[in-house]
């Protein structure tokens, strides 16, 4: 019975344990997150950039990985890419947050794929800005450097986001979105290009009704008609005197209050569009 | 007794001109100046006759007194305060004498100096400007209604002196780094000032109401004249139903604000004034009564009355413009249309 009881318990704790594995995603130390098919790093490089990418991974929570590639089947490098990282099972949360760097030999271009909170955290500017970071590396064809730049830009820049504009980025992970673009709207950012345009109107009417109440009892109550005598009117000017006027200083008081520091209300995320799997993925990169 | 004045030339009545400024002959065009009139007019003889018994005997009708018309002798109706008036059945003008001679002579008034087209073209002008206003008050009929008046008035000169204390204060800002300083001086300030206010007019009359005649103020001193009474001729006119002494009050209301503001204005530079303690002595220097213009005109619309007066010399309007429900609920709607309209759109192509 004993045996019988152990085995039980120990296949409910198995059993627990693969459901849970279903559920949730878990970051695995040990996948893949180089893949050089177009061979441009040298062994040692190549591991030297998994382990980046892992530790980096580890600090900003979001997938990092790099891939080169020689022949896109005839894909740009947007879609083929978008194709791999929902293939390769990038990003380790319910969103599938990452970033992938991608050197495309076959069309000249590298790409910096996101997919998840990653779209949010770069938004087109940022992508701009490492791409031009990235230029003159890939312009010499440094690929390993430029990968090295890359898994720095991805950390530096998370850590920023996270300080100065953490209130739109952190939700993420305590909320059950799978996809970037369910994550938009329901949070309203700048972002957001898909509103209702039947809420709209409502809106528009709501506005247009205050709007014109106001309008309406202003030019009601020019209507009425004013007092313009005042004292000046009346007020013989040589009979005016001041007989007596003091101002005397007493006391100062003194109050401080912390200036808060704009969090960048005005931030907004990165354009985003639909994958070959109806995922979202945003990006951009440059020709090299 | 009443009177009217004949023209020399046509024995028409002769009635003031705002425009002019003078005495002129409705019917052969003849123009003289009142002081001419006058001089002529000393050697006519008066033709009006009061109806037997003095005003105050007359027990029931102690409100109304009947005098016989200059002109036609027929019988005209006045209450107890009319000074002037037009006769209801000739239609020419007439003064009554004895209220307008001894202790109830005004010793100066203003003349009219808008005559009664432009009082019409200036009320039509006004009513077209309200945007909500119904479109009777456009019409010819009401508008031939008006009527020119010289309202009674006290003229009150009086000496205010107050002594007013006040906490005040100074704010500045400054910034250090994360916090912002916010500076608050306090300051005790005092102020002793006397001051003169002359000729403030207060309606002697009871059948105007005292607001609208407020708000009919100012009137241009420099243009005040001795009182003649062919001025009042072709207008109507009241006698002050109210004493100097009863109308005190009012006044001194308002003198009582006129120091205080005065004394006011003498404070400056503060971003905030907040008045402890205030004390005011008034005395009265002198009181005049003086006749002042005012085009009236009574208008009923939707069982209420509207009341539209004009100062007579000049010109400023006081009524309140009635508002047409139907005319304001059109525009509202207008509005609301557009503005969602252009929300909308906008929405769209951005």
């Amino acid at each position: 019975m004993k045996k019988k009881k152990l085995a039980l318990s120990l296949l409910i704790i198995g059993l627990v344990y693969v459901m849970l594995c279903g559920y949730t995603r878990i970051f695995d130390e040990n996948a893949v997150k180089v893949y050089d098919l177009a061979e441009l790093f040298k062994e040692s490089e190549a591991e030297e950039l998994q382990t980046r990418c892992v530790s980096a991974a580890k600090t900003t929570k979001l997938d990092v990985g790099v891939l080169t590639v020689n022949d896109t089947m005839g894909l740009s490098t947007r879609d083929f890419s978008d194709a791999f990282y929902d293939k390769y099972g990038y990003g380790f949360d319910q969103g599938y947050s990452g970033v992938l760097f991608v050197i495309d030999m076959d069309n000249r271009e590298f790409y910096i794929n996101t997919c998840g909170i990653a779209i949010q955290y770069f938004n087109d500017d940022d992508i701009e800005d490492i791409s031009c970071e990235l230029d003159d590396l890939m312009g010499s064809h440094d690929y390993y450097g430029a990968s090295k730049k890359f898994i720095e830009e991805v950390e530096n820049h998370v850590h920023y986001i996270n300080e100065n504009y953490s209130e739109q980025v952190n939700p993420w992970f305590a909320e059950n979105y799978t996809d970037y673009a369910d994550y938009i709207n329901a949070h309203d950012f700048d972002n957001s290009r898909k509103k209702s345009p039947l809420k709209n109107i409502f809106v528009d009417l709501g506005i247009g009704l205050l709007t014109s109440a106001i309008i309406v009892l202003i030019i009601a109550s020019g209507n009425k008609s004013k007092m313009t005598a005042n004292a000046n009117t009346y007020l013989n000017n040589n009979k005016f005197t001041v007989h007596h006027k003091s101002d005397i200083f007493l006391r100062t008081t003194v109050t401080k209050h912390k200036i808060e520091s704009s969090s960048g209300g005005g931030r907004s995320g990165g354009s985003y569009h639909s994958s070959s799997s109806g995922r979202s993925h945003g990006g951009g990169g440059h020709k090299f | 007794m009443v009177r009217s004045y004949q023209c020399p030339g046509c024995s028409a009545p002769m009635e003031f001109n705002g425009e002019k400024q003078k005495m002129v002959c409705e019917h052969c065009g003849t123009e003289l100046t009142v002081e001419e009139l006058e001089e002529i007019s000393k050697f006519n003889v008066d033709t009006g006759e009061q109806v037997e018994g003095d005003f105050t005997e007359t027990g029931e009708t102690a409100d109304f007194v009947t005098f016989k018309c200059s002109s036609c002798g027929a019988e005209i109706l006045t209450d107890e305060n009319t000074s002037a008036t037009f006769c209801s059945f000739c239609g020419r003008p007439n003064m009554v004498q004895n209220r307008l001679t001894g202790a109830l002579a005004p010793k100066h008034l203003i003349p009219f100096k808008i005559n009664k087209q432009s009082a019409v073209e200036k009320y039509r002008e006004w009513a077209k400007k309200g945007l909500f206003t119904p479109s009777l008050f456009s019409s010819n009929a009401t508008i031939e209604k008006i009527t020119g008046m010289y309202v009674p008035f006290w003229m009150y000169d009086y000496n205010a002196r107050m002594n007013l204390t006040a906490d005040c204060t100074k704010v500045r800002h400054s910034r250090k780094g994360d916090y912002e300083y916010t500076y608050t001086d306090h300051y005790i300030v005092t102020r002793d000032v006397e001051a003169e206010y002359d000729k403030l007019p207060t309606d002697a009359s009871e059948k105007m109401p005292d607001d609208v005649m407020d708000k009919v103020e100012p009137y241009n001193y420099n243009e005040i004249t001795d009182f003649e009474m062919p001025y009042l001729s072709g207008y109507y006119s009241e006698k002050y139903n109210y004493t100097a002494e009863q109308l005190s009050p009012r006044a001194e209301k308002r003198i009582r604000q006129y120091i205080l503001d005065t004394t006011k204005s003498t404070i400056s530079g503060y971003a905030t004034v907040n008045i402890t303690r205030q004390n005011s002595m008034l005395s009265k220097l002198k009181a005049e009564y003086m006749l002042m213009p005012v085009w009236i005109l009574n208008l009923r619309y939707n069982d209420k009355d509207f009341l539209f007066a004009m100062n007579g010399q000049t010109g400023k309007i006081v009524a309140d413009r009635p508002l047409s429900k139907g005319k304001m609920i059109g525009w509202y709607v207008g509005l609301t249309i557009v503005i969602t309209a252009i929300l909308f759109l906008v929405g769209r192509f951005l």
